[in-house]
C-alpha cells in the first residue's frame, strides 16, 4: 500500500503535461523546409543539386522526340503510285437502271466519264477505275465493259449476268483524251498511241486471271470456265448471244476510242476525221 | 435645231489651253461639236445604201452587241477568226517558242476549221520532231517482249527466294526439338541450382536461429560473420578429415612395410634353419 500512495505523491508532485515539455514521437519526420521567397527552402545556387539533372526531354545525346523529324515511311513513293478511283456494280448497276450508260455499246472510261458521276483526273495520277464488287449479288446489267483495276468477284458478276469484262491500262495522256474528248478535240492535236503498261502493272494486264488486254484469248476463255466453276454459276455460251458482236467487241491496244485510230485528228467545225498520209507517220502511229 | 458641226483637231484645242477633261463641256457651251467615236456620235449621216436589203449573213453577224470588232467576232454565232490572219513575225509571235506558236494554231484549226488560214499540216509532228519523238521512245520505252522477259525474270527471282526463305525454314523447323530440347534441360538445371541456393540460404537460417536463439533477417551481418564461421569450421574439419585419411594411408603403408620385412626375415630365419637342420643330417650322416 505504501509503494501507491508513494507513487501518488510522486504524480501530485511532478510537473503537469503542457506544450513546453512535450516532446516530438520517436520517429516523427520533421516539417518540410518552406520553399518560399528568395532563398526559402534550402540555399540553392550554381552547382547545387538542381544543374546538376540533364534538362528536360534530354534524351542522352539522341535528337529529342520534340526536335526529330517525323518518318512516314507509308507515304514512299507516294508521287508514283498509279491511283485507281473507285466504281462498285451497285453504281454501275444504278446508271444503267437510270439510262445514263447504254448497254447496247460497248462501255469504256469515256462512257463512265460521261455520266458525271465519277471524276478521273490524270493530274493526280488516275490511271483510270477501279471496279469493286460491292453489290455483286444484286448486280444483273449485260454489258461489255472495260475497266483498269477490278477484282475476282466482280469479274465473276459480270460474266454471271452474261456479259463480258476486260482490264486495259491507259497512259495519262490518253487517260487525259478520253475523260473530255471534247477538250481534247479542241485542242487540234492526233488522237495519241496508247503506251504500253510499265514494269509494276504489265503482270496484271498480262494475267488472262484479271481479263488482261494482254492475255491469250484462249486463256482468258478457259478462265472464265474456271471462274464459273469456282464461284459455282452457269455461264452461258456467248456464240449464242444475240448481242455476240456486242460483247465480243476488243479495242487494238495502241487504240483508244472505237472507230478512231491513233494518229487521227477529229475536227469539230466541219465534222471530219483528218488522217495523215505520210508513210512515217503512219508507221509510227500503227506500230 | 440642227447643230453646227465643226471637227477639232489637236492643234485648235491647243489654242483654247485647256485640259482635255475640259474643253468637251467648253466646246458644247461655244456650240460646237467634237469628233466622237462613231457609235456615240450624234452626227448626220446619210446611209449610202439604205435602200438595198441586207443579206442575211450580214444580218446575223451584225453587231448589235456594240463590242469591239475583236471581241464580237468570237461570240459564239459569230465565230470568225481574227481577220488579221497570224504571222509568226508578227511583234506578238516574234518571242514565243515555235511550239507555242503551233499549239495556237491547231487551236485555232479546231475552232475555226479551214476558215483559220491555218495549214492543217502543223497538226502533226514534223520530220524531224517525229524522230526525235522515234529516238526518245526508243530509249526510254522497252518492246513488249523485252517488258513481258523482264517480267517472267522478276517472277522467277521472286519465286526463287521464296523457295529458299521456305527451305530455310524447313531445316530450321527440323532442328527445333533437339534445339527445344537443350533449352529445357538449361532451364531445369537452372532452376534446380537456384533451388540449392535458396535451400542452403534457409538452413543458413534456421542455423542462425538455432545458434542465436531467434530468427535472422537475411541482410543482417551477423548472418555473414556466421557464415564465415561456419565455412571456417568446414574447412577444418576437411583438414582434419583428410589429415586422418593421410596418417591411416601412412599406417597402412607402414604396415605393409613391415609385413613384407618381417615376412622376409622369417623366410631368411627359415633358410638358416634348413641349413643348419642339413648340416646336422651331414654331421649325423658323416657321424
Amino acid at each position: 500500500m505504501a509503494s501507491v500512495e508513494k507513487a501518488l505523491s510522486l504524480l501530485k508532485n511532478l510537473p503537469r503535461v503542457n506544450l513546453g515539455n512535450l516532446k516530438p514521437l520517436p520517429g516523427r519526420r520533421g516539417k518540410k523546409p518552406d520553399r518560399r521567397g528568395q532563398h526559402g527552402g534550402k540555399n540553392r545556387g550554381f552547382g547545387d543539386g538542381a544543374n546538376n539533372l540533364p534538362r528536360m526531354g534530354f534524351e542522352g545525346g539522341n535528337v529529342p522526340f520534340y526536335r526529330r523529324m517525323p518518318v512516314e515511311p507509308y507515304y514512299k513513293d507516294h508521287a508514283f503510285r498509279k491511283q485507281y478511283p473507285p466504281l462498285s456494280l451497285l453504281q454501275l448497276q444504278r446508271l444503267v437502271d437510270l439510262g445514263r450508260i447504254d448497254t447496247t455499246e460497248p462501255i469504256d472510261l469515256t462512257t463512265l466519264c460521261n455520266t458525271k458521276v465519277i471524276t478521273v483526273n490524270p493530274h493526280l495520277k488516275h490511271y483510270g477505275i477501279n471496279l469493286t464488287d460491292e453489290g455483286a449479288d444484286i448486280f444483273e446489267a449485260k454489258v461489255n465493259i472495260e475497266i483498269q483495276w477490278t477484282n475476282e468477284i466482280a469479274i465473276a458478276a459480270i460474266e454471271k449476268s452474261g456479259g463480258t469484262i476486260t482490264t486495259k491500262f491507259y497512259d495519262l495522256q490518253c487517260i487525259d483524251a478520253m475523260v473530255n474528248p471534247l477538250l481534247f478535240f479542241n485542242r487540234g492535236i492526233p488522237i495519241p498511241r496508247c503506251k504500253l503498261p510499265s514494269m509494276d502493272v504489265i503482270e496484271y494486264y498480262s494475267d488472262a486471271k484479271n481479263r488482261g488486254y494482254l492475255a491469250d484469248p484462249e486463256l482468258i476463255r478457259q478462265a472464265r470456265i474456271e471462274l464459273a466453276q469456282k464461284m459455282g454459276y452457269n455461264l452461258a455460251d456467248p456464240s449464242q448471244d444475240p448481242l455476240y458482236e456486242m460483247l465480243t467487241k476488243r479495242k487494238d491496244p495502241r487504240q483508244i476510242w472505237f472507230g478512231l485510230s491513233p494518229g487521227w485528228v477529229v475536227n469539230l467545225k466541219h465534222k471530219t476525221v483528218l488522217k495523215p498520209n505520210d508513210p512515217e507517220l503512219i508507221e509510227y502511229y500503227q506500230s | 435645231m440642227a447643230l453646227k458641226v465643226m471637227l477639232l483637231d489637236r492643234a485648235f484645242v491647243n489654242t483654247l489651253s485647256l485640259r482635255p477633261s475640259q474643253y468637251v463641256t467648253s466646246l458644247v457651251v461655244s456650240s460646237c461639236r467634237i469628233n466622237f467615236p462613231k457609235q456615240y456620235s450624234t452626227e448626220i449621216r446619210e446611209d449610202e445604201d439604205t435602200d438595198s436589203e441586207s443579206t442575211a449573213e450580214e444580218e446575223l453577224f451584225r453587231n448589235i452587241s456594240r463590242l469591239p470588232k475583236n471581241l464580237h467576232r468570237r461570240l459564239g454565232h459569230v465565230m470568225k477568226p481574227p481577220e488579221e490572219g497570224i504571222n509568226r513575225e508578227d511583234d506578238r509571235w516574234k518571242f514565243y517558242s515555235r511550239a507555242r506558236f503551233n499549239k495556237y494554231q491547231r487551236k485555232l484549226f479546231a475552232k475555226y476549221g479551214y476558215d483559220s488560214g491555218v495549214n492543217p499540216g502543223i497538226m502533226w509532228p514534223s520530220k524531224e520532231e517525229l524522230s526525235g519523238i522515234i529516238e526518245e521512245e526508243r530509249e526510254t520505252e522497252p518492246t513488249l517482249q523485252e517488258l513481258w522477259s523482264q517480267m517472267k525474270e522478276n517472277r522467277e527471282d521472286r519465286e526463287k527466294r521464296i523457295m529458299e526463305k521456305e527451305k530455310k525454314i524447313k531445316e530450321n523447323l527440323a532442328k527445333m526439338p533437339a534445339l527445344l530440347e537443350v533449352y529445357k534441360k538449361r532451364l531445369q538445371e537452372q532452376g534446380q541450382e537456384k533451388l540449392a541456393i535458396q535451400a542452403k540460404q534457409k538452413q543458413l537460417l534456421e542455423d542462425a536461429r538455432d545458434y542465436f536463439g531467434y530468427k535472422l533477417f537475411k541482410n543482417d551481418p551477423r548472418l555473414k560473420e556466421l557464415k564465415q564461421k561456419k565455412m571456417e569450421e568446414e574447412r577444418m574439419a576437411r583438414r582434419q578429415r583428410s589429415r586422418a585419411e593421410k596418417e591411416k594411408l601412412h599406417l597402412e603403408r607402414a604396415q605393409a612395410k613391415a609385413a613384407d620385412i618381417r615376412a622376409k626375415m622369417e623366410a631368411k630365419e627359415a633358410a638358416t634353419k634348413s641349413e643348419a637342420d642339413d648340416d646336422d643330417e651331414e654331421e649325423k650322416g658323416k657321424d
